[in-house]
């Protein structure tokens, strides 16, 4: 269960942290990722995330504008393992350098961490240096090596922050 | 296909009325619509996703082989050199891309060409067309066959082309070879023109070119055939000693082809409806799979000749993997190989060289038997080094023999391990110590139950001799696992501590004493040989065989003390840096060194002996390092750099890599006497660590 602290916006810095609330939001969630991405993702990509998890989907909002969204899942993973993922996490480029990225990371995991998670995992491309920045400084290590990954042919690696 | 008559009906309106009954966000979708299909469904039309759709950018259309022919675009004779040379050059080019991972139908099969050879009438053409065919051919059954590969390194679909299936190898070989005697011929002639001529006429330059661009097609036909017969040789693994010549008059040719790329027709890297006489890059859009489109840059001529000078070189390395005959050597050869990380072709060579677990000639007879071999001079079992005790005992010589069959599949398995690209291995090192770990087990009993059969008068003790050699690889394997994530850059710089810990305190060391455990069986085993002579001469023998036997040994452990002493230094200097506050951690919030400890050694969870070290051995040793002064930290950590150098310099020869290792002892020694002096100790730049010389033991840099 999300306890309904988590449920309540926060607010830091000026930016507000809510939680995803309907599918009027997916448009904004949509674009704002869509920049970052180097794959193309169709909506039921998006979809299949949110509408399963929609706990574990955060946005923060400048006002009434949305500069930062990120979307996890949470399910068993090999029957043993309770695995959060981390799917997607944007932030607008005029926005960068404020921590946002780094609050909306936290606030899923404290979100996973409640559900009992065991791990929390997500790829990125190893050129990837501010990503791997953020979440290495959240206690993230580098699980494994994934040749050749992505769409580019650039590897991957795959972080995993260890709960239990 | 049988055209059905359908009509046509507009669901527009019917479908927005339907979807009335939906609420906001609601989603109507069958169970089994999960990640994947969500992932990999496209929305149909978008050019980012729906890779048909690049057929239809724009007016051109796109023309197979047969349509190309008939309309008049695509011309099978009346090729200038310029041509051919370019249309060579771009096909090998393609196939240097398609062993890089891609797919073929992006790749090689953009050559129209290669789609029905047999139309071709330019003779050059044709021959180039069908050998390149018959390369993929045998490329692709060597690399399948091998079974090192996975999805990120090769893709084997011929997408139902037809690999030239009409003509036979040789018949291949005898296409090029008469083309190539035909050029020769030609190119007599124009010599000999030239000299009659012998002076300063118009026609000379033009001549002068010709003859150039000659030589230059002479070269890339030759480098085709042999190239092609190269691979043939390893893949029937026969007449493997034609190989080398194969292999330098490839070279040869290569060094030609990469003189003259400029003589060929280039590449349009702008217009891909232009981008070489004869290829159309999107022929095959449709063959792909409905996904997104991957996308494909052709190499350049340059990047695929340096690939292939690489290939060969390493091509000429692996084959003398047939002349090794230790097995340790075989061992250390895959892996000495395999951290050169080498591409997918050579490693399924390699393993088509070597492969006892799918291949006879060597097959796992002859692998068991080098392994006996490998065994005695390792350890010098009684029961290898005196036959007799076989021969009047049955039941240990059974032992003997299930002894090495229960070995031969794990390290079968091993060689094939090392073919793996490094990331993969990683994982599949883990699988490995959890079969080394059920092999150990039983190697305990089989070492009790030898053991007990051979306490006869006379006859040296068996002791645990198998298990001591099995620990040797278990403890090899255990450094190797951990190493391997620092080549593959996956530790970050606040794990170095208990990484370097746990090699320095514990797998060197575990190494180490099987090491000398096994000296000391050989030693007793010469000792008892030379007991049975008796006199002077005997005892002078046994001075002089220990010096030759020792010094094998003594270079490895020599390396081993030295890399030992190494990570020694690193783990001192790491807990001198966090006691100076000097390295980035991690957020508090989920923070836990004592789990990440324990995922990082997961793998070695399955292996008893030794039994994995447990997280609160290294916290009370960096609790003891936090109450120290950082100075003696550093101190210390000098002092452990200075022993590695120690150990190397010692080391005879003059190879690289204990050069490489030096140099780093040599560096880090200043660097951490830098520190204790409390250089930089200000300094709010964290330390760095480049790890350009060696993959494992970093030059430390600080600011």
């Amino acid at each position: 269960m999300v306890s309904s602290e988590e449920n309540e916006a926060t607010v830091s810095d000026g930016i507000r942290y809510i939680s995803y609330e309907s599918e009027s939001q997916m448009p904004g969630i949509m674009k704002l990722i869509q920049k970052d991405l180097s794959e193309p993702y169709s909506i039921y990509t998006y979809r299949y995330f949110i509408h399963n998890w929609p706990k574990l989907c955060f946005l923060a909002m400048d006002g009434e504008e949305m500069v930062g969204a990120i979307v996890c899942k949470l399910d068993v993973h090999k029957q043993v393992n309770k695995r959060g993922y981390i799917a997607m996490l944007a932030v607008d480029e005029r926005h960068r350098r404020r921590n946002i990225g780094s609050t909306l990371v936290l606030k899923s995991i404290r979100a996973m961490a409640e559900e009992d998670a065991d791990e929390i995992v997500l790829e990125t491309e190893i050129t990837n240096k501010s990503a791997l920045r953020l979440y290495e400084n959240l206690g993230f290590v580098r699980d494994k090596r994934l040749f050749r990954y992505y769409l580019n042919g650039v590897d991957a690696l795959r972080l995993k922050l260890w709960l239990k | 296909m049988e055209e059905k008559e359908t009509e046509t009906v507009d669901i527009t309106q019917p479908f927005l009325e339907a979807v009335k009954s939906l609420t906001l966000g609601e989603l109507l979708h069958d169970p089994s619509f999960g990640l994947f299909e969500a992932m990999s469904a496209i929305e149909m039309m978008d050019p980012k996703m729906d890779a048909g759709m690049i057929c239809n950018k724009g007016k051109r259309t796109i023309m197979n082989f047969d349509q190309a022919v008939e309309a008049n675009k695509l011309k099978l004779e009346d090729f200038s050199m310029k041509e051919l040379i370019g249309i060579t050059d771009t096909t090998i080019s393609c196939l240097v891309t398609w062993l890089e991972g891609h797919s073929l139908a992006q790749t090689v099969f953009t050559n129209l060409y290669l789609h029905k050879p047999s139309a071709i009438v330019n003779k050059y053409l044709k021959a180039i067309s069908v050998i390149t065919l018959k390369q993929v051919d045998v490329i692709e059954e060597c690399v399948s066959k091998a079974g090192v590969f996975e999805e990120e390194d090769f893709q084997p679909s011929v997408y139902g082309y037809n690999l030239a299936a009409g003509f036979s190898d040789s018949k291949a070989s005898s296409m090029l070879r008469e083309c190539e005697d035909e050029i020769q011929k030609n190119e007599k002639r124009l010599k000999s023109q030239r000299s009659q001529t012998n002076g300063l006429e118009a026609g000379d330059i033009d001549t002068n070119t010709e003859l150039e661009e000659i030589s230059a097609l002479l070269a890339r036909l030759k480098f085709l055939r042999n190239l092609h017969s190269l691979l043939l040789h390893v893949w029937k693994r026969d007449n493997l000693n034609e190989c080398p010549k194969l292999i330098s008059v490839c070279q040869e040719s290569l060094a030609v082809m990469q003189k003259s790329m400029s003589f060929g027709l280039q590449r349009d890297l702008q217009d891909t409806a232009n981008f070489m006489i004869g290829f159309e890059l999107y022929v095959n859009q449709r063959l792909l799979p409905p996904t997104f489109p991957r996308s494909t840059r052709i190499k350049s001529v340059d990047e695929a000749f340096s690939y292939m000078d690489a290939f060969l070189q390493r091509t000429k390395t692996i084959l003398k993997v047939t002349t090794i005959q230790n097995f340790h050597s075989i061992l250390e050869f895959f892996n000495t190989f395999s951290e050169s990380q080498p591409c997918v072709l050579s490693r399924s060579l390699l393993q088509l060289l070597y492969g006892p677990l799918r291949f006879k000639k060597p097959g796992l007879e002859d692998m068991i038997e080098s392994m006996k071999e490998s065994v005695k001079t390792f350890i010098a079992p009684p029961v290898l080094t005196n036959k007799t005790i076989c021969s009047q005992n049955r039941e240990i010589s059974e032992c003997v023999e299930m002894f090495f069959d229960r070995c031969a599949n794990p390290f079968a398995s091993l060689l094939m391990t090392c073919g793996h690209n490094r990331a993969r291995q990683r994982d599949r090192l883990a699988h490995m110590l959890e079969e080394f770990a059920n092999l150990q087990y039983e190697t305990e009993r089989i070492d009790a139950y030898i053991h007990s059969l051979c306490q006869v008068d006379g006859v040296r003790q068996h002791g645990n001799c198998f298990s001591n050699w099995i620990l040797y690889h278990i403890s090899k394997l255990m450094i190797r696992y951990v190493l391997t994530g620092f080549e593959l850059e996956l530790y970050s710089v606040h794990e170095f501590a208990y990484i370097y810990w746990y090699l320095y305190e514990f797998l060197y060391g575990w190494l180490l004493s099987s090491l000398s455990r096994a000296e000391a069986y050989v030693a007793e085993a010469e000792a008892s040989t030379n007991c049975e002579k008796s006199g002077k001469k005997a005892s002078k023998n046994r001075a002089k065989g220990n010096k030759s036997k020792s010094k094998a040994y003594t270079k490895e452990i020599l390396l081993i003390q030295a890399e030992q002493h190494l990570a020694g230094g690193y783990f001192k200097v790491m807990m001198g840096f966090m006691n100076d506050k000097r390295l980035p951690l991690p957020h508090k919030e989920f923070d836990n060194e004592s789990v990440r400890y324990r995922h990082r050694f997961a793998a070695f969870a399955s292996i008893h002996n030794p039994s994995p070290v447990h997280y609160l051995q290294y916290k009370s040793i960096s609790d003891i390092s936090a109450m120290q002064p950082s100075v003696n930290l550093y101190v210390a950590a000098a002092r452990s750099f200075h022993q590695a150098r120690q150990y190397l310099e010692v080391i005879p020869g003059s190879e690289k890599e204990v050069a490489e290792l030096l140099k780093i002892a040599k560096t880090n020694f200043v660097v951490v006497k830098l520190l204790a002096s409390g250089h930089t100790k200000e300094s709010v730049h964290p330390p760095e660590f480049d790890f350009s010389v060696d993959p494992h033991f970093p030059i430390i840099k600080v600011k």
